[in-house]
């Protein structure tokens, strides 16, 4: 071989191993910079459902209707998705954030500390072994309730057979200060600890997993929705909503159309949250 | 027989009308009306009814959250004064700005409104860091501002946590404005609440104090 024909391959051999070490150099800076590159869904706000006359406190989905629980007015209400009422139930007491299992919709009455059960126009009490104090949210699958008991700063939660209760006032680990929204999610509860200003999530078992959204400053954080991969929270007082992984990473923030929020779900590829102040239904798509 | 039939008449009707007025006396009640300031935030605002509801005989309450305006009834054999609702406000964690009450009788009580006179060139006003979170801190905070009697107008920014207050220089000072926001439940740079003061704020007003405590 060549002298010049041995440098130009060891010139060639050099450009390569820079390209390379330029390229493994960009890919780690990003990896740094932007993390894995996880940014959740893009939400984009798309339309609000006037519901004037309604102050929305919880809400869920059903067979295309919103089932509705006004705390203002003592209400329970279903809405089309437009937001006109169909159904109408009063002398409900301060009905906080319900949620449905097959056709029975669950409320927390916070003004006469039950948890009540509705379906198509039955009420009855439901049996919740320890008393309640303002109960704020409910979650329900199949057998399972769990329950954000608001002025005992703690969480109930029962397998259908036991119950279990857990928390007490303080902002500790397994402590809660005001929660005021529930939800069941595999194995885990995940709770709104509203003014904590952060989600605490815990197991059936009663043992504290994690602690998420307190570096963001959040002033009441009222309702809570998880996806499975994903928890949305909102921020009352600065009328916004946050999405976190479960590592309790910040993915987005979301502000547009909202006033006031205190609940939220996601809904057929949709994102969903209503406005008590603006008394209206935030949809975003993604 | 006529007799008898009659008397029987007569104790029927009396015991009718006795009953009656005796219902009537037990319905009456008095209606009350509470100006508070800072209802903002609903799932303490229904906690205002909840410790309402702790005097055995409220009635009909109503909150309107836009205006503060919180109604209900009493009974009338019972009357409660003007204290009795305001101190119950406060019990609370809320702030009463002005109460009235239309007794059963036709009567009607309000709460009387201070007027301040000051001396205009004693004027001053200072900035002064007032811990709080919420619309419900802004009304306590106002309120206890403006029941030194030196002070003539507060104003507290919920986002910079300022205080700006004007007030008579030659007879108060910063300090004893600072006392009095601790006393209420709102730590500043100088003077820090009581444990148990601030305990018993709402969830909402219960802000993040410093160094842990």
């Amino acid at each position: 071989m060549s002298t010049k024909l041995f440098r130009d391959v060891v010139n060639t051999k050099e450009k390569i191993m820079n390209r390379l070490t330029y390229l493994t150099t960009t890919l780690l800076l990003s990896i740094i910079l932007f993390g894995c590159g996880e940014t959740g869904p893009n939400w984009q706000f798309e339309k609000s459902i006037d519901i004037k006359g309604i102050a929305p406190i919880g809400f869920d989905i059903e067979d295309n209707h919103f089932w509705i629980s006004d705390g203002d007015n003592n209400r329970l209400l279903k809405t089309t998705m437009d937001g006109e009422i169909v159904i109408e139930e009063k002398d409900f007491e301060r009905p906080m954030h319900l949620a449905i299992d097959g056709s029975n919709v669950f409320i927390p009455s916070y003004g006469s500390d039950a948890i009540i059960k509705y379906n198509n126009g039955k009420i009855d009490t439901v049996n919740v072994k320890e008393d309640l104090d303002a109960p704020a949210g409910v979650d329900v699958v199949g057998n399972e309730m769990a329950i954000a008991d608001f002025y005992n700063h703690r969480i109930l939660y029962t397998n259908g057979t036991n119950w279990m209760k857990v928390g007490e006032k303080g902002n500790g680990d397994l402590e809660f200060h005001y929660p005021t929204d529930v939800q069941l999610s595999g194995d885990k509860i995940y709770i709104a600890d509203a003014y904590n200003n952060r989600i605490q999530i815990i197991d059936k078992a009663g043992k504290h997993v994690k602690n998420i959204g307190k570096d963001q400053k959040m002033n009441a954080a009222t309702g809570i929705y998880v996806d499975g991969a994903h928890i949305y929270i909102t921020d009352f007082e600065h009328d916004r909503v946050l999405l976190f992984n479960e590592e309790g990473d910040l993915l987005s923030e979301i502000k547009e159309g909202l006033e006031k929020p205190t609940d939220i779900l996601v809904h057929e590829e949709q994102l969903y949250v209503i406005n008590y102040k603006s008394q209206s239904i935030a949809v975003f798509n993604k | 027989m006529k007799n008898i039939k009659f008397m029987m008449l007569a104790t029927l009707m009396f015991l009718f009308i006795g009953t009656t007025e005796s219902t009537a006396q037990k319905t009456e009640r008095d209606n009350y009306t509470v100006m508070v300031d800072g209802l903002g935030c609903p799932f303490c605002a229904y906690g205002l009814e909840k410790k309402f509801k702790e005097l055995k005989g409220v009635k009909g309450v109503k909150i309107d959250m836009e205006t503060g305006q919180f109604d209900f009834t009493f009974p009338a054999d019972r009357p409660l004064s003007i204290e009795d609702v305001e101190n119950q406000v406060d019990a609370a964690g809320y702030t009463a700005v002005r109460t009235s009450i239309n007794r059963a009788d036709g009567t009607v009580v309000k709460s009387e409104e201070k007027i301040k006179t000051l001396d205009e060139s004693a004027l001053v006003t200072e900035e002064i860091y007032v811990f709080g979170n919420c619309g419900m801190c802004k009304a306590r905070i106002h309120k206890a501002g403006n029941e030194l009697e030196a002070v003539a107008s507060v104003n507290w920014d919920m986002d910079t946590k300022m205080l700006s207050v004007t007030y008579d220089s030659s007879k108060t000072t910063v300090s004893e404005i600072e006392e009095k926001m601790a006393e209420v439940g709102h730590d500043t740079k100088n003077e820090k609440t009581a444990s148990d003061v601030y305990e018993a704020l709402p969830g909402c007003c219960q802000y993040e104090r410093e160094n842990n405590e």
